[in-house]
């Protein structure tokens, strides 16, 4: 592997969602700029993706963060109301991340689950 | 078949713009096919560009610059003999060395080897360049392009960009300067241009 490689590493999963009833695109898409921005509150480096996949279509959030500055983007070609769908995460973060946070640090992929389903929570969207 | 890379890193809006390339082409009547690699071994970019109808294959889990080099000489080979197609795009990880992947595969037969592309975003440059772990590795992307396309020029200040066509031009001044928004499809056709497609 090539040596700047090492510097990084990655965590990523897929997430089988349901709801209890049906979610209009505009609280999918705040739910998964509410996850990013999370994220991104506790490192200094992290390029973050999510797409949610579903039957209709999908909503894909990325951002990259460095030293307090973000960019984020949001697109999608979902229409309709959603009962279930797919939510995938991939994080590049570096290895010696230094956290902003006193208390959070994602380590593995259940850390990035917990914060997920935290923001489901927030957002009154229970996973069924 | 022509082979052409588009590198530039972690959130330079390669992804984007290899959207807007392969529609473009597709436009022309070109049959193309997009290699996408991913560092971990979760697949997001691929699933995007599988619902536009384009054809995807995916190399996961490492990177094509070095520990996955084989599998992209693989993956080219069965496109080239199952898919035919005209043209295939590569999307390295942001972390990858263009020059070393083109190195990989230089040996590989019936295929044209086009112009590299980096991708940079001014907007972040500071940061990056001030930051050590990804200072030696943004450089080496720009060192190794052919052509230094600075995306996302719709948000960026006229005076910013000024500054930096100047650092590139410093870093890396036998490179063509590109200045595109991938999102807006300013600069595409500039782009495919240069490529001589």
């Amino acid at each position: 592997m090539d040596e700047d490689h090492h510097k990084f590493r990655f965590l990523g999963q897929t997430i089988k969602i349901t709801f209890e009833s049906k979610v209009s695109k505009s609280i999918l898409e705040k739910m998964l700029l509410k996850i990013i921005d999370k994220i991104n509150r506790i490192y200094d480096f992290a390029r973050v993706k999510l797409i949610f996949k579903c039957e209709n279509g999908y909503i894909k959030a990325d951002s990259i963060t460095i030293a307090g500055k973000n960019q984020f983007n949001i697109e999608s070609n979902l229409s309709d109301e959603v009962r279930s769908g797919e939510l995938t995460f991939s994080i590049v973060m570096k290895r010696n991340a230094k956290s902003n946070h006193s208390k959070s640090f994602l380590n593995t992929n259940n850390d990035v689950r917990e914060i997920i389903e935290e923001t489901l929570y927030h957002y009154d969207l229970s996973n069924t | 078949m022509e082979i052409i890379q588009i590198a530039g890193f972690l959130g330079s809006g390669k992804t984007t713009a290899i959207l807007s390339i392969t529609k473009r082409l597709m436009e022309k009547g070109y049959k193309v096919s997009i290699i996408v690699n991913e560092i971990g071994d979760i697949a997001i970019d691929g699933k995007v560009m599988e619902v536009s109808g384009i054809k995807v294959k995916e190399v996961l889990g490492g990177c094509i610059c070095c520990e996955l080099a084989i599998n992209l000489s693989q993956t080219i080979k069965v496109l080239r003999d199952e898919y035919k197609p005209d043209i295939v795009i590569i999307e390295p990880t942001g972390l990858a060395s263009p020059s070393q992947i083109m190195e990989s595969i230089k040996m590989l037969n019936k295929v044209n080897f086009k112009p590299i592309i980096t991708l940079v975003d001014v907007q972040l440059m500071d940061e990056f360049l001030n930051d050590e772990q990804i200072r030696g590795i943004i450089t080496r992307q720009i060192k190794d392009a052919d052509v230094l396309a600075i995306n996302k020029i719709d948000v960026v200040e006229d005076k910013l960009l000024l500054n930096y066509e100047q650092i590139l031009k410093s870093l890396n001044s036998s490179a063509k300067l590109i200045k595109i928004s991938a999102l807006k499809n300013i600069g595409i056709d500039e782009l495919i241009t240069v490529l001589g497609v």
